[in-house]
């Protein structure tokens, strides 16, 4: 299968990027890693008039970690760089956990974690594990720039808040605190396929206490979400099996899976339980031992 | 525009230019004509166009080209110097990536079984692992030395775990219960299924005679397709459906006829040109394997490849022949022209192996080259370079593919490329196209016993053509017609196994229509699709791996294989062989079954003095070469470029201009001519289910010349209708500017089984709702025009 016929431009700055994607609106399409866009190009589904590649724009692939500040992530960073980074592995490696799971090597290679998060598919893993991290991204458009909260970036299938010419610049993370911990776990058939429903789950404790909880579903519905009732089961509690199980029925009740070619969604809510429970008890357990 | 791009290429600096929509994969075997390194999906899933690019391992299919700049690649023919290995891909798959369990990796014992991917004619060896009594993993075989190279889209190794696995397979039998296509069921016994079956059939060879029961057969994986055919012949019924109508006969006949036997390229000896003609053998195996083709290409030998669309193996080619659909057997007569008139032919094997030869210069002569260009859309200068080359290179091959066998002139067609073969000399000779000698094993037809119980022509509904009947089959027109019209005497039920007629007969309305009025249908399948859905007995079937197994013997290279049983099947799912046998039993005809359907597996292998267990262990008996000199079993024994025993079944003797030229016309009202192709990463118009597959071609596409597009006021992207005489289909439009402008390239085999509004959505993109059940015909099995058919295109 061939790609459609575009018009094609390198900017080399983020500006100039912005304002091509502006000019053309929604004719145009902005190029990152091209595992998500020239897949769709290629089966037709988007067929942009205009294709504005990122990768000449410099300064958007570090990672990097600040005490006070929290991490910083590059939107043009690969997802296998994510996965082998040290800085992540040290100070957030839930979400270098998720980031490996993701596809094949060959593809992680190419793709990038603003691609990822643009994406906007409920199934993705490293957006699933930075909405459980409570992370926002930095948006740019010609003339301005905001942040927002990863949770609130979507609001549909395949739809998020960017407007026209609006580029995701950068991922923050909240400076993790002591003795929080994360797990992340994904439930697919092959090591390299999408998953059937993902759990990211991340903890705070207080001593023995949960202080805090943020449990992320993945494609158990129209976009990945926090499951508020679960976490609310959970907030200023000890957390014990039994806990975790009755936030699991709460999660899974909150969920909203579908009968598709992965799976049905009966199959789905099981699963939402299973992983919750678990990823509960593996947070708990790894905010206890030292954690993210 | 086209931009310079700077690549470094296994240590070699090179200079392309490239469109922008150019990607990595396309530049690099165009330009380098890369053996090992392929496209398969296109979409970054199947990894056989990985590269390692600045030291990191991307799919080259999702890498534009201008991204490449200055860029270092290294691909698998720059890290092996074999070239049958593939270390670089094999090595990324290898690290479980591709392994189907929920469970980690290495918590659960693995064992490893030989078998063959029974997913397509390609069969090629593999190993399945098995993880706690399931199929995790297929990968190739390569301790045996049996052909195993993969497709490129790995089809097999994608579907095979999630179909032995996948939760919509059919467990139980099924009785229907509301009205037809209503899609209620009710769960039964097989007991029940079959003496409802064996009651109602019984009663009908009563009322209306046996011959008022059809059987519609697909392709044979096992012994399946020759227990019905038995049992179609024991019960007294002429009237069996299978696809010999649009696939291997015709060209098999030509070749039959003018040589006596079939045959295939080498694969012994290195030949020094292959020609690929209408078929895509990098992608749908079946004859000339990857190996020997990469082997071939990667000596030296010259690649031709004819077909409308710039398939992948066009881009390595050195010539490209794109021709007007179905024009094959004019291109074929006008390279014979062009070969008699330079005297390129092998005079002296002319002269004293080939009979007719002078009917044969005289007809080349009332057509000028000219008609064959205009006809064909094949310039002059090709058609000569294409003739030129192909009788001066020795020894040459023409592998020769289905898209010649899906026209009302397939027979004329596949006789003028039969001859071409012979005059250049190229029969039966080393590293050219031979003659096998089938392994020994029972031959079909005995299986069948046919001799005992001959297909009675009179009674048959698709008496008319011969060849059919001789083959053991009717044309599905014949069914259809007689179940709809009476005539000559109405079809009250059918029996269909392997098989999806709703989807894989010509024009699928009048097809639906018939199975709607048929008084009884049962269906074995796999999945619930169109045609299951429009059962009266729904029955479960086994699959391959799911019980022992004995195939393929139709294939191209006459061998026969063992596949071993290695998981059960699901809930009460059987072997089709066994419930053949089991219905034989119930229509009191067990003297000519067994008391086990597994007993059949010995007697296929007689002739060879195996049992089937110690097949097992041998697990391939193979034909032979022995390209003997000038063995041509034809009455004069010579080589009959005019063959007096086509007339027997309504053919001519020989090639002439007025048939293989007499092709549908453009028209204002259907401008353009729809052709068609396999879905890569399919197998025809199964396994929409699974999700690896689906994910890799989630749609069908329709391709087309932008120009045409624009014409027509179409957007690329957008669902499209494409219509003809008979109906219209939609189909999502993709641009090609390789095209002809006067083509347009619909996708084969479509249904939706998410779509549970109706039957499975299978009118909305089917291409056989577009194909007709009515005249003309091919003579001698009844074949209809199913590519080059005139239609328009129009918005959604």
């Amino acid at each position: 299968m061939r790609l459609p016929h575009f018009l094609y431009y390198a900017p080399a700055t983020l500006e100039e990027a912005c304002s091509l994607l502006a000019k053309h609106g929604t004719e145009s399409m902005p190029l990152a890693g091209g595992t998500d866009l020239l897949v769709k190009m290629k089966h037709r589904k988007i067929v942009p008039k205009v294709v504005v590649d990122l990768k000449h724009v410099s300064g958007l692939h570090a990672i990097s970690y600040d005490q006070d500040e929290g991490l910083r992530v590059g939107a043009l960073a690969t997802i296998q760089s994510l996965k082998d980074s040290i800085v992540l592995k040290s100070n957030c490696k839930m979400l270098a956990a998720a980031a490996g799971v993701e596809s094949s090597v060959q593809i992680r290679n190419l793709a990038t974690i603003g691609g990822n998060i643009a994406n906007a598919s409920p199934a993705s893993d490293a957006p699933l594990a930075l909405i459980a991290l409570g992370a926002s991204v930095a948006l740019e458009r010609s003339g301005s720039s905001r942040r927002v909260l990863l949770e609130e970036f979507y609001i549909g299938p395949g739809k998020t808040v960017l407007e026209p010419g609006e580029i995701i610049r950068e991922v923050y993370i909240p400076p993790l605190p002591p003795r929080s911990g994360g797990a992340y776990l994904k439930h697919a058939l092959r090591r390299t396929d999408i998953a059937i429903v993902s759990v990211a789950v991340f903890v705070k404790l207080d001593e023995d206490a949960c202080q805090d909880i943020r449990i992320a579903l993945g494609s158990v519905a129209p976009t990945a979400f926090r499951a508020k009732k679960a976490e609310r089961v959970l907030r200023n509690t000890n957390i014990t099996a039994v806990l975790a199980e009755e936030a699991a029925q709460a999660a899974m009740e909150e969920s909203r899976p579908i009968d598709d070619i992965r799976g049905h969604a009966e199959y789905r809510a099981k699963t939402v339980f299973e992983l919750t429970k678990r990823a509960i008890m593996e947070a708990v357990q790894d905010a206890s031992l030292g954690g993210i | 525009m086209k931009q310079k791009i700077h690549v470094r290429v296994n240590g070699q600096a090179h200079v392309f230019d490239v469109e922008p929509w150019d990607t990595l994969i396309e530049v690099l075997r165009e330009n380098l004509k890369l053996v090992k390194t392929k496209e398969g999906c296109s979409v970054g899933e199947c990894g056989s166009c990985a590269v390692i690019m600045n030291k990191k391992s991307v799919n080259s299919c999702l890498v534009l080209a201008l991204d490449a700049d200055g860029k270092d690649i290294l691909t698998a023919e720059g890290l092996a110097q074999d070239v049958e290995y593939h270390p670089f891909n094999e090595a990324l798959i290898q690290q479980s990536s591709m392994r189907v369990s929920f469970d980690p990796p290495g918590s659960k014992a693995q064992q490893e079984f030989f078998t063959f991917c029974h997913v397509c004619p390609g069969h090629c060896s593999v190993k399945a692992t098995l993880e706690d009594g399931k199929v995790v993993d297929i990968t190739p075989d390569k301790d045996s030395g049996l052909p195993n190279e993969l497709c490129p889209v790995k089809k097999g190794r994608f579907s095979i775990p999630e179909v032995l696995n996948h939760p919509d397979r059919l467990k139980y039998p099924l009785k229907r219960v509301g009205f037809r296509g209503e899609g209620k069921w009710e769960r039964i016994s097989w007991d029940e299924a079959l003496d409802t079956t064996a009651e109602k059939l019984l009663l009908l060879k009563e009322k209306y005679g046996a011959e008022s029961v059809a059987f519609g057969l697909g392709e044979p994986k096992g012994l399946e397709f020759a227990f019905a055919q038995r049992l179609a012949s024991v019960f007294g019924t002429p009237n069996v459906v299978t696809p010999g109508w649009c696939c291997g006969i015709p060209s098999g006949m030509a070749s039959a006829l003018t040589y006596g036997w079939n045959c295939v390229p080498d694969e012994e000896y290195p030949t020094r040109l292959m020609v690929l003609w209408a078929v895509n053998n990098n992608h749908t195996s079946g004859g000339v394997r990857r190996e020997t083709m990469e082997r071939a290409v990667d000596n030296g030998a010259r690649l031709i490849v004819v077909d409308p669309r710039k398939i992948d193996m066009a881009s390595i080619a050195d010539l490209w022949i794109r021709l007007r659909p179905n024009s094959d057997g004019a291109l074929a007569m006008g390279l014979l022209k062009v070969i008699f008139e330079e005297k390129l032919y092998d005079a002296e094997f002319v002269s004293d192996w080939c009979t007719g030869v002078d009917l044969l210069e005289e007809e080349l002569k009332t057509f000028s080259l000219q008609d064959v260009e205009e006809l064909t859309w094949v310039p002059k200068k090709t058609i000569r370079e294409f003739a030129r080359i192909y009788a001066t290179t020795r020894p040459a091959t023409i592998q020769w593919g289905n898209a010649l066998d899906t026209s009302a002139i397939a027979f004329p067609s596949a006789k003028a490329i039969a001859i071409l073969r012979a005059i250049t000399g190229n029969l039966n000779i080393p590293g050219g196209d031979v003659f096998l000698t089938p392994a020994p094993f029972l031959r079909p037809g005995k299986f069948f016993l046919l001799s005992k119980f001959p297909r009675n022509r009179e009674k048959s509904v698709g008496g008319d053509f011969k060849l059919a009947l001789r083959s053991a089959f009717v044309p599905p027109h014949a069914f259809v017609n007689s179940v709809l019209n009476g005539e000559p005497y109405r079809i009250q039920a059918g029996i269909f196994l392997l098989t999806n007629p709703i989807l894989s007969y010509p024009d699928s309305k009048r097809t639906y229509e018939a199975f709607m009025k048929l008084e009884f249908v049962v269906v074995s399948e796999l999945f619930m699709t169109p045609t299951a859905a429009l059962a009266d007995i729904l029955l479960p079937a086994a699959w391959g791996m799911e019980h022992e197994e004995l195939g393929y013997w139709p294939g191209w290279y006459e061998e026969i294989r063992t596949y071993p049983k290695l998981v059960d099947p699901p809930g009460e799912a059987w072997a089709d062989t066994r419930w053949l046998n089991e219905l034989a039993k119930r229509l009191g005809l067990e003297k000519y079954f067994w008391e086990n359907d597994e007993e059949a597996l010995d007697e296929w292998l007689k002739p060879s003095g195996f049992t089937y267990e110690d097949m097992k262990r041998k697990r391939v008996l193979h034909s032979k070469r022995e390209y003997n000199a000038h063995d041509y079993r034809t009455p004069t024994g010579k080589v009959e470029i005019y063959s007096k025993n086509a007339a027997e079944f309504g053919y001519s003797p020989m090639p002439y201009w007025k048939e293989v030229s007499s092709l549908p016309g453009l028209t204002d009202e259907y401008p353009l001519l729809m052709t068609n192709a396999k879905e890569d990463v399919y197998m025809l118009t199964g396994y929409k289910h699974v999700a690896s597959l689906r994910n890799m071609k989630p749609e069908p596409i329709v391709e087309m010349h932008p120009d045409t597009a624009g014409k027509m006021g179409l957007k690329e992207g957008e669902m499209i209708n494409i219509e003809t005489k008979k109906g219209k289909i939609v189909q999502r439009l993709a641009l090609d500017d390789t095209l002809d402008p006067r083509v347009i390239v619909t996708s084969f085999g479509w249904w939706f089984p998410e779509d549970r509004s109706g039957v499975f959505g299978w009118d909305k993109s089917n291409i056989n709702v577009l194909t007709r059940s009515e005249p003309p015909y091919d003579p001698g099995i009844g074949t209809v025009d199913l590519r080059g058919i005139p239609c328009k295109v129009y918005p959604a």
